[in-house]
């Protein structure tokens, strides 16, 4: 379908509204409410908690087991920020489930996996650390060595039990993204929330159990909330200035703030000036918008590197939608496809997860980022076989963000077509319009004529597709009529209609920002900040530029979300220190 | 516009049928065609979202799933009258019947009201009574909405019927309230639907 000009234009009218009720108030730059009349009593908490995903009500939880009082400030309208979108997976080292299934997962063989996955360009199996600074490699064994730990705690306080293994469609236990010969136990570490008793819960149900615990305390999670600054006293973070929508006001916090409030994948100004390479904003919530990232610089805080993200695909036409579900390209359907660049050039491994395949968008070469936009191709089988898997439609659909031609050539002058208008409409802030190269249809025809050859031989001599567990995972069940070596290939029929999808680089959120210690606490040059912590996406990833497996994003925002708010409450005179 | 479709021939009135969660979006579609009276009919697909509880991706919705929350989102559900909109023009076809189910219908009443100019009838089946409040403000400041019909389909759909219909008269926005009474299956069900549906749409449904 092609938009006609519309007798009443909805977007402008409604589009704003929406763009409204999705800042509101999230938008960076927007204005704040008048500072409420003095007189009035403030509030005050033993823990300040800023965000209401994973990491922030796990901050919640850490602060009332051992009896502190807490107040959740979520800026959106509703709570549960990413988490309550995702697939609510944690991963833990040596958890609950791989102990109660008698799953070693030894202490040297995981750190190293960790360290390889985390900082690749550093990591030296033979140097003290690993190669790895000695903070990072801290925070990598503290990881370990504490996160089946805060797990019992969290069961054991009654606030959720995190023992359900994250399963792919063989019942198997989800297998980690990198094949590496260090990682001695690649499948058990993704755990989810149980759920009546025994069913494995998602994000929302994640985050349902953890706000009915903190709701038990009488703890409010007040959304619309806006924690808009910090109260700083003598270099001790001592509250934080909330805005309601109708005035700003102080609330003290006796122990500390802590932080759980997303990245800033969000926010364009962030984007463009931290990463390295041209993605949007993602699948995350709408209010990742890097509220810490401009709040913590004048408390002294040390930041981290502030290039890293948790990457991910998503369609072109889709892009900074707001989804009901993290709406990423999670898969690649099909076997019958490929997808190359803009000249036609496959890139990267199809089957990959999608960190892998978010990274290659970041591929700069040839004096340009290459990989801009990537071109899922697909034939009439996989659009049969495969369709309703998103993003391919469902069988019999059809979807405007499908470019349809028949041959090659036709879809290279389709694409063409679509890449000079409404995908170049499409395009986001930031990010530069893309043009096929001249030789895109031949080089395509001699990709497709390779991968033809390789599928029928079984071998992916370019990219080893269908080599690793964790691709097998992410494909699902092979097709019925795919009875090659290689189920995760299968020749494209080049002599019908020929689809193609624009993909380009995203996000779950990024997870750049303050440094932390082993305690969540938000560093400063000389050393921890008094009173301000920080957890999850908002403050400088402890899995550094990788993603080791399902739950990387969750797991360590839940375990230093609980470290940080049993810190910052042991600091207010109210509650017993240890 | 970034939703994927099923555009089915038919002579008679077009029809836009926005499905209810987690069900086949066809279904639902073929209560409206089996009315007799509607031709095309476009079959939109929600977004797809986790299941309630496990890993499973394949859940259409139109708005999130919040376990636990009171309401909903209105920010998913603006986002989805936006969306719905946006197909309304794409599919370039004025004088439809706006169909819903379950949350489609709440996204119907939306979209329907929003966009008059496109939509001449909206159907509104079990929709969410305490969701309607969270549809956008721009959805009640609109003097020239299209009729609505609000149907119950279930045999336990009569007070929910009732609250979404004070809900309606309470933003100034009466309807027709039909509810299903008869016994059987699902099947019943959805045929008296269609009937009652027939009916109003040809002005001949008692008020």
């Amino acid at each position: 379908m092609e938009a006609s000009g519309a007798a009443v234009n909805h977007r402008a009218r409604l589009g704003e509204r929406v763009a409204d009720l999705a800042a509101l108030p999230h938008r960076p730059g927007m204005a704040r409410s008048p500072v409420a009349a003095p007189g009035g009593s403030v509030e005050e908490f033993d823990v300040v908690v800023v965000g209401s995903g994973g990491a922030a009500l796990s901050a919640a939880a850490g602060a009332l087991g051992v009896g502190g009082t807490v107040l959740v400030c979520e800026k959106a309208p509703v709570h549960g920020g990413t988490t309550s979108c995702s697939g609510g997976v944690a991963h833990i080292y040596a958890n609950g489930f791989m102990a109660a299934n008698g799953i070693d997962d030894p202490r040297p063989e995981a750190l190293a996996y960790m360290a390889r996955v985390a900082y690749p360009g550093a990591y030296d199996p033979e140097a003290p650390t690993l190669g790895l600074l000695a903070d990072d490699f801290e925070l990598l064994t503290t990881y370990y060595d504490r996160g089946a730990e805060v797990m019992g705690r969290l069961a054991a306080l009654g606030a959720v039990r995190m023992e359900a293994p994250w399963k792919a469609w063989d019942g198997r236990p989800f297998p980690d993204y990198y094949d590496f010969p260090e990682n001695a136990a690649p499948r058990g570490r993704g755990v989810q929330a149980v759920a009546d008793g025994t069913a494995a819960g998602n994000g929302g149900e994640l985050v349902r159990q953890l706000v009915a615990y903190a709701e038990g305390f009488g703890t409010e999670v007040r959304c619309s909330n806006r924690v808009v600054d910090l109260v700083v006293s003598e270099g001790t973070v001592t509250g934080v200035v909330v805005d309601d929508g109708s005035a700003c006001r102080e609330v003290r916090a006796r122990g500390g703030v802590v932080f759980g409030s997303g990245g800033f994948a969000h926010d364009p100004e962030l984007r463009e000036r931290f990463l390295l390479a041209p993605v949007v904003g993602g699948s995350g919530v709408p209010s990742n918008t890097g509220d810490l990232v401009r709040m913590a610089p004048r408390t002294g805080a040390a930041l981290g590197p502030m290039h890293h993200g948790w990457w991910n695909q998503v369609v072109l036409e889709a892009a900074d939608d707001y989804a009901n579900s993290v709406l990423d390209v999670w898969a690649v359907p099909g076997d019958s496809m490929l997808m190359v660049n803009r000249f036609g050039v496959r890139a990267v491994g199809e089957k990959r997860e999608y960190e892998s395949r978010g990274r290659v968008h970041h591929v700069y070469e040839h004096d340009e980022y290459v990989n801009r936009l990537m071109f899922m191709v697909y034939d009439e089988r996989t659009a049969r076989l495969f369709g309703g898997r998103y993003p391919i439609p469902p069988p019999g659909a059809v979807a405007d963000y499908v470019v349809v031609a028949t041959g090659v050539e036709g879809l290279a002058a389709a694409l063409e077509a679509r890449l000079s208008g409404p995908a170049r409409a499409a395009m986001p802030p930031g990010m530069a319009p893309v043009a096929l190269a001249p030789s895109f249809a031949s080089t395509l025809a001699s990709t497709i004529e390779r991968f033809n050859a390789m599928a029928r031989a079984g071998i992916d001599e370019d990219f080893a597709r269908g080599t690793r567990p964790v691709e097998v995972a992410f494909h699902g069940p092979p097709a019925e009529d795919n009875q090659l070596a290689n189920p995760l290939m299968f020749p494209l029929d080049t002599g019908g209609r020929l689809f193609a999808i624009l993909l380009v680089g995203s996000t779950f959120d990024t997870n750049s920002g303050p440094r932390i210690g082993t305690e969540g606490q938000i560093l400063g040059v000389d050393g921890p900040i008094p009173g301000l912590y920080g957890a999850g996406n908002c403050v400088d990833g402890v899995f550094g530029e990788g993603y080791p497996g399902g739950g990387s994003t969750i797991g360590p925002g839940m375990v230093f979300g609980v470290l940080a708010g049993e810190h910052a409450a042991r600091r207010s005179p109210r509650v017993p220190s240890r | 516009m970034n939703l994927s479709y099923l555009d089915l021939p038919g002579e008679g009135r077009p029809c836009v049928v926005l499905h209810r969660e987690a069900t086949s979006p066809v279904e639902d579609a073929e209560i409206l065609r089996s009315t007799g009276v509607v031709g095309r009919t476009v079959v939109p697909f929600g977004d797809y979202a986790f299941y309630p509880s496990g890993m499973a991706i394949g859940g259409l919705c139109w708005y999130r799933l919040l376990p636990g929350f009171a309401g909903t989102d209105p920010v998913s559900l603006a986002k989805a009258v936006v969306q719905v909109c946006d197909l309304l023009d794409a599919a370039a076809i004025d004088g439809l019947v706006l169909a819903g189910f379950g949350q489609g219908a709440v996204v119907a009443l939306g979209a329907g009201s929003i966009r008059p100019d496109r939509v001449s009838s909206v159907v509104a089946v079990d929709p969410h009574p305490g969701h309607l409040p969270l549809l956008p403000a721009a959805t009640w400041e609109v003097t020239s909405a299209p009729p609505v019909l609000l149907a119950g389909s279930g045999p336990d759909g009569a007070p929910a019927l009732e609250r979404s219909l004070t809900e309606l008269a309470g933003f100034g926005r009466p309807a027709t309230g039909w509810c299903w009474e008869g016994n059987g299956g699902a099947e019943a069900a959805a045929s008296e639907l269609a009937t009652a549906v027939r009916r109003w749409l040809t002005g001949t449904l008692p008020a």
